[in-house]
């Protein structure tokens, strides 16, 4: 849900929030750069730095409201990372709500599948259950 | 000169080596499944290729032609190492025979991060239903060694058992076996084990299934 102020070509605007909201889920789930102990990056290529396709991500539907702006004459406001701002805490943080129950605070970018798997177990060790045993209180800390 | 997508379109394929066929059907995407050949893939012998541990599973043989004339080597002993085959310098793969498991049920089960990405860990799975007993189970291990990686324990422990969900599972527990996976930025050894078993459960409950 966005509000770029009054859309001049709704179908750029569409494109910018699939764009935007491409790149922010990325940030949360696929894409860093990495670097071994001599300084080389290690994530030179696309097969080693994870750009999403359309394959890897959900279906987006999106919705305006129309609020044009006062500071131009053209009421316009930017676009341009609309999509990406809300959608990397979104991604990061029901990932974290998913997993809170079993002793997770924390998980670095991105949760790849190693990262969230790593942190679940830990929490699991920490709070001496199992994945099973999750007390009532939803807190398993 | 077989290429995967000729695999992949195979009646004969869908109906005696259905293992390879799913394998087949993961493998890139449509241009490189159109160029890329079934001989390449095992030839070339990279342990993340989508075909080698099904080869092991099914027990495939490879013709393997040169100036001495032909021989037949058979897939547990043609995957040697990294990149590394039985084939010679002066040797071409020139056929690969696959047994009939006709009426199997088979599955691939493949895990990467993005579609089209090779595999962080998969698991071919072929098993016969007999009534509702487990005759007959070949599972391979995809990159979970310098070569493909035959699930024997997972096999042995199958064979005879119910084919349940539960025995299943059971069974699964024993995929890491005798692997030695490598470690890169996708996922260190430890993960790749339980991927392993995990993934070797989710390929055997599809395989009985149908
Ligand atoms: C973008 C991309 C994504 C891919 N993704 C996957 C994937 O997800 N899973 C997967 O399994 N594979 C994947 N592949 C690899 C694909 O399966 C290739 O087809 C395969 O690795 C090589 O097959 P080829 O027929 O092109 O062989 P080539 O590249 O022509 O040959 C590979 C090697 O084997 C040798 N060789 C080829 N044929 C023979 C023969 N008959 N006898 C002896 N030596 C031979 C060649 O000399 C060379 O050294 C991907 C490839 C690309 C380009």
């Amino acid at each position: 849900m966005d509000d770029v102020g009054k859309v001049v070509n709704p179908l750029i605007v569409e494109g910018q929030v699939h764009g935007g909201l491409a790149q922010g889920i990325a940030q949360a789930l696929y894409e860093g750069a990495t670097y071994d102990e001599n300084g080389t990056l290690t994530t030179g290529t696309f097969a080693d730095y994870l750009l999403p396709s359309a394959a890897d991500l959900p279906h987006f539907d999106t919705d305006r409201t129309e609020t044009p702006a006062t500071t131009n004459p053209l009421g316009v406001k930017g676009v341009g990372e609309a999509g990406t701002i809300a959608s990397t805490p979104a991604v990061v943080n029901s990932v974290l709500d998913a997993t809170r129950h079993l002793g997770v605070s924390d998980i670095e970018m991105p949760l790849t599948p190693m990262r969230v798997w790593a942190a679940v177990h830990s929490g699991q060790s920490a709070a001496g259950g199992g994945l099973g045993s999750i007390d009532a209180s939803g807190g398993a800390r | 000169m077989t290429t995967h997508y000729e695999v992949d379109r195979s009646p004969l394929i869908a109906e005696h080596a259905r293992l390879i066929g799913a394998a087949t059907a993961t493998v890139a995407d449509p241009q490189v499944r159109h160029r890329g050949t079934f001989g390449g893939a095992l030839a070339h012998a990279d342990p993340a290729g989508d075909l080698l541990a099904p080869a092991l599973a099914v027990e495939a043989e490879m013709v393997i032609a040169g100036p001495d004339g032909r021989r037949t080597v058979p897939a547990a002993e043609f995957f040697v190492d990294y990149f590394t085959t039985a084939l010679a310098a002066d040797e071409i793969l020139v056929e690969i025979r696959l047994p009939k498991l006709t009426g199997w049920g088979a599955h691939y089960e493949k895990f990467n991060r993005v579609a089209q990405a090779w595999s962080i860990v998969a698991v071919g799975a072929a098993v016969r239903v007999e009534g509702d007993t487990i005759a007959q189970a070949r599972v391979g291990l995809t990159n979970m060694a310098s070569t493909p990686v035959r699930a024997t324990a997972v096999e042995n422990a199958l064979v005879g058992q119910p084919a349940t969900v539960e025995s299943i599972r059971a069974a699964a527990e024993h995929a890491a076996e005798g692997t030695s996976p490598g470690t890169d930025s996708n996922a260190d050894a430890d993960y790749r084990q339980h991927l392993a078993r995990v993934l070797t459960g989710r390929a055997l409950v599809a395989a009985a299934g149908g």
